[in-house]
């Protein structure tokens, strides 16, 4: 694999990490119920500045493959016809929506109204981003890249790891269930002028069908890798330059199915109340790493199975 | 106005001067190729009865930009410094490039090429200051068996056909490439139904295939 990759690596996984927290968080809308707000039930406040800390790495690593990075602006004045400049221009704007939308619900500033409007604004631009970034793989000098699995495959790393870094970080921080001010169950603040509520335990409310998401996904996430382990042998007799990965793509797919695996195994564990000798907080923090693992091996394969067309 | 490259494959004999001659003028380091001469090669020895034949071919094909009438580098590049001037070639703006790369996964021809020294990409400008003196582009100048030529599009086109469609080049209608092609003898079609055999099926049955990739 190319060296620069690493930094497209880094980007597409940190900027979809970010989108993918602050969907999450905003997805827990549903759950809301109005309630007293309490400054001991703030559990969105880590999940969003991650977000935020992710978006600004993302874009710090995107200037590092960059042969004249201070020139990096120039990127924004194709949107007419480049999927590349569409991905930086959304990307760029996401991170300032989701800064300001981060920033309205740490000061507890703006209307409702107002913060509903960043919010819907973040998520969209947020969504959109991912897509760009996907769409611009699906080229036709890249047989590799250009199937719909590219997108599929991004839009599910967003929601898995958003998904897993929400659930690490509420079985990690339980919100004190007896704090005065609390009704029954914990309350947690959203930052459009509601609360939501997490249930009885930590592993209750709304964790429960974050966990489940999460399994469904890593399911999948490993069920397309006998396709694009498949499509990779497929590859055209008209595909001059052969993927860099050769005989590595088996064992890079094989760990990402491992380290996928083991991520399921505790993810089960937590729904059925275990994690026997791990504290909950472990159990996250394990199903965190694992997560991120098996989605940095499975970006490595992306890259390095880049199969060119045409005589390179 | 679109310039063209016409490449007689029937004379072409593979000795690279063209490729040479493009290192030397634009004084390119070892790898950075914006001409490059790719030699394909198939066929197999065939038993019937106490005989054997042979089917075994090779031909060569030299390539550069395409400087293709719909570039897909044009519409893909982030900065617009990929543009098409009024002749039809495709340039790069050196101050616009940020060196992204993202034009060197787009183009179907593996035309641009990144400067690693200059952090910027590169690639054939049709030689436009030997044009501007009146002179061929280095590698038709320097081509021992008159099988590089370049000229007006639609003009090529006339004299020699509109062929572009051989293998190992991608489908045409992609990108609409600037190129008109007299086939060698064995040249395979790009758009037969070998662009749709695997890998495997090429090693297995000796269907035609780059024979020096690790050079282009």
């Amino acid at each position: 694999m190319n060296p620069r990759e690493w930094a497209l690596v880094a980007f597409t996984l940190l900027m979809q990490t970010s989108v993918g927290v602050l969907l999450v968080v905003v997805a827990l809308q549903p759950f809301v119920s109005r309630g007293p707000m309490h400054a001991s039930a703030r559990p969105f406040d880590l999940p969003l500045l991650i977000a935020g800390t992710a978006a600004v790495l993302a874009l710090l690593a995107s200037l590092s493959h960059l042969g004249h990075p201070l020139q990096a602006w120039l990127a924004l004045t194709n949107v007419r016809t480049s999927w590349l400049s569409r991905e930086v221009v959304l990307a760029v704007l996401f991170a300032c929506a989701g800064a300001m939308f981060t920033a309205l619900v740490r000061s507890e500033s703006g209307s409702a109204v107002v913060r509903g409007v960043v919010c819907v604004l973040a998520v969209v631009l947020g969504v959109a981003a991912v897509f760009a970034m996907s769409r611009l793989y699906m080229v036709p000098a890249q047989p590799g890249w250009n199937r719909v699995t590219t997108p599929v495959t991004f839009f599910a790393t967003t929601l898995l790891i958003g998904s897993v870094v929400v659930i690490a970080i509420l079985v990690s921080q339980p919100v004190d269930l007896a704090s005065p001010g609390l009704k029954a169950g914990t309350y947690m603040e959203l930052g459009v002028g509601t609360y939501t509520e997490l249930g009885p335990g930590p592993y209750g409310g709304v964790t429960g069908p974050l966990v489940l998401i999460a399994i469904a996904l890593l399911a999948m996430q490993v069920l397309l890798i006998p396709a694009h382990l498949a499509a990779l042998v497929r590859e055209p007799a008209a595909a001059i330059s052969a993927g860099s990965v050769g005989h590595a793509a088996t064992w890079l797919a094989a760990a990402r199915a491992l380290a996928a695996v083991a991520a399921i195994v505790l993810l089960v564990g937590m729904l059925r109340g275990m994690p026997g000798a791990l504290s909950p907080a472990a159990a996250g923090i394990a199903t965190l790493v694992l997560v991120f693992v098996s989605e940095l091996l499975g970006r490595v394969l992306f890259y390095a199975s880049s199969v060119h067309l045409g005589p390179v | 106005m679109q310039l063209a490259f016409y490449l007689d494959l029937s004379a072409c004999s593979g000795c690279k001067a063209c490729q040479v001659a493009c290192k030397d003028k634009h004084d390119l380091e070892v790898g950075r190729l914006w001409r490059r001469v790719a030699t394909v090669e198939g066929g197999e020895w065939i038993q019937q009865g106490a005989a054997w034949t042979t089917t075994v071919f090779a031909y060569s094909l030299s390539l550069s930009c395409m400087h293709c009438e719909q570039p897909a580098c044009v519409d893909a590049c982030p900065t617009r410094a990929m543009h098409r001037r009024e002749d039809g070639t495709v340039a790069i703006a050196d101050d616009r490039c940020i060196g992204c790369r993202y034009c060197e996964w787009v183009c179907p021809y593996g035309a641009p090429r990144y400067d690693a020294r200059a952090g910027r990409m590169t690639k054939c400008d049709f030689c436009q200051d030997e044009r501007q003196a009146g002179r061929p582009p280095a590698c038709v100048a320097a081509c021992p068996m008159r099988a590089l030529e370049f000229g007006e599009l639609r003009d090529l086109e006339a004299r020699h056909g509109s062929t572009r469609d051989i293998y190992p080049l991608p489908d045409p209608a992609m990108t609409r490439p600037s190129l008109v092609v007299t086939p060698h003898r064995d040249a395979q079609r790009a758009t037969s139904d070998l662009g749709r055999r695997t890998s495997d099926d090429a090693r297995e049955h000796q269907l035609p295939r780059i024979g020096n990739r690790e050079e282009l």
